[in-house]
């Protein structure tokens, strides 16, 4: 068989045979890895498509005049959509970053000690670990509601879509981890950029965005983005935090101690 | 016009089939020509780019689906679902591709769809290396792009 058959098929085939596969965004995201063909039409059309499809409001308000994609692609919105950051990017696995670390052993992700409908729970998949960005599949949806909640007061006005509470529930021993995603919308723009890049040197950090390929977030919490109110836990550890990449992506997370919560 | 006539189809290896007319129209493609032009429904209709064993196979398929069509009696959906399985199964590759290219451009929704639907379970579940050997796919990222989209989607894997 000569080696290049496949790519004799035209892109509508190719696409046709992609679609047939779109219920799992896994397939979608190896078939992006496969070759340069295969990934720009994943990235360029599926993940058009996908997201107009399952986000269309969100997507309508991102996009302006000037612009017909989103800030970093149409794949990071498509993943930002169906992944969840994970514990690292979501910045609770900093290196050395946070004194509570020491208390926290090895980071898993167990099933709900109550299994919770409205709850999106990660399960335990041989493919992905808790700390790296995972599915997240079930029902969720990018709200400005949530991201309102989230910043502080003076950011009124900036639009920040985040995924509907709790997100990614991450169980641990001590505590649990609410693990949310969200994006800006015209983050150049925004109150929260001007801010951060005036403390650029404090807030920012080496950490990648989970959902495109920026290599380095803003630390909102550090930056005082975040609403004041949400505060410390008595071992220091923040209520809530969460990063920010050049695109306006967000990861981020809550933090509950399992003594306040009514897990059980 | 004879609507219940037969049609001639050619292959572009100059192989000749004398199909009814009902199997022809399966392909929107060929219904299409004999709609708008006469002369097609009285001589011969080249299919260009499909050779003689890739037609035939197309016209198997047709036959079974416009006969179904006409009569469920005979052939109930049960049959069709195993005769669909049937006919995708004993496809190699290099066929596959082939009728794939070929129902495409006659237009045979239902069997491109089965076909489609084909490759599509034989990527699934399976990792971009996997897929690659399947299909004989050439790695063409540049060990950086690699790098980089691996890292995009590391739930992937």
């Amino acid at each position: 068989m000569s080696e290049s058959e496949f790519s004799w098929l035209p892109d509508d085939l190719v696409l046709n045979i992609f679609y047939k596969l779109e219920n799992n965004p896994r397939s979608w995201a190896r078939l992006a890895c496969v070759s340069t063909r295969f990934s720009s039409l994943i990235r360029n059309v599926c993940c058009k498509s996908k997201c107009s499809q399952t986000i269309p409001s969100v997507v309508n308000d991102l996009l302006s005049a000037s612009s017909a994609v989103p800030p970093g692609g149409w794949a990071a919105l498509c993943n930002l959509a169906v992944c969840c950051p994970g514990l690292r990017q979501a910045g609770v696995v900093l290196d050395g970053a946070s004194e509570s670390s020491k208390h926290r052993p090895e980071v898993v992700v167990e099933e709900p000690r109550r299994p919770a409908r409205e709850l999106s729970v990660c399960k335990r998949r041989k493919f992905c670990t808790s700390l790296m960005p995972h599915l997240n599949l079930g029902v969720w949806n990018l709200s400005r509601e949530q991201g309102n909640k989230l910043l502080a007061s003076r950011f009124k006005w900036d639009c920040l879509y985040v995924c509907d509470w709790p997100g990614c529930v991450h169980i641990e021993d001590k505590q649990n981890y609410m693990l949310f995603r969200g994006i800006f919308k015209n983050f150049k723009e925004s109150g929260v950029w001007r801010t951060i890049n005036d403390g650029q040197k404090k807030s920012r950090i080496d950490l990648n965005c989970a959902f495109c390929s920026c290599k380095q977030t803003w630390d909102l919490l550090s930056a005082f983005c975040l609403r004041r109110c949400f505060g410390y836990h008595d071992d220091g550890e923040p209520v809530v935090r969460a990063y920010v990449c050049e695109n306006g992506h967000v990861s981020g997370a809550w933090t509950d101690w399992l003594l306040y919560v009514d897990f059980h | 016009m004879a609507s219940k006539g037969n049609l001639t189809l050619k292959s572009c290896n100059g192989k000749e089939f004398i199909v009814e007319e009902k199997v022809a129209v399966m392909s929107t493609t060929i219904k299409n020509m004999v709609d708008v032009d006469d002369s097609f429904a009285q001589g011969v209709i080249p299919i260009i780019g499909v050779d003689g064993k890739i037609l035939a196979k197309l016209i198997e398929y047709c036959k079974e689906h416009a006969e179904a069509d006409e009569d469920e009696e005979v052939k109930s959906e049960e049959y069709l679902k195993k005769f669909d399985e049937k006919f995708v199964d004993e496809l190699n590759l290099n066929d596959l591709y082939d009728l794939l290219k070929a129902s495409n451009y006659l237009e045979i929704t239902k069997l491109l769809n089965l076909l489609c639907q084909k490759v599509a379970s034989m990527i699934k579940g399976k990792k971009p290396e996997e897929i690659r050997r399947i299909f004989n796919i050439k790695n063409d990222f540049t060990p950086e792009e690699e790098e980089e989209i691996n890292r995009q989607n590391p739930w992937a894997f």
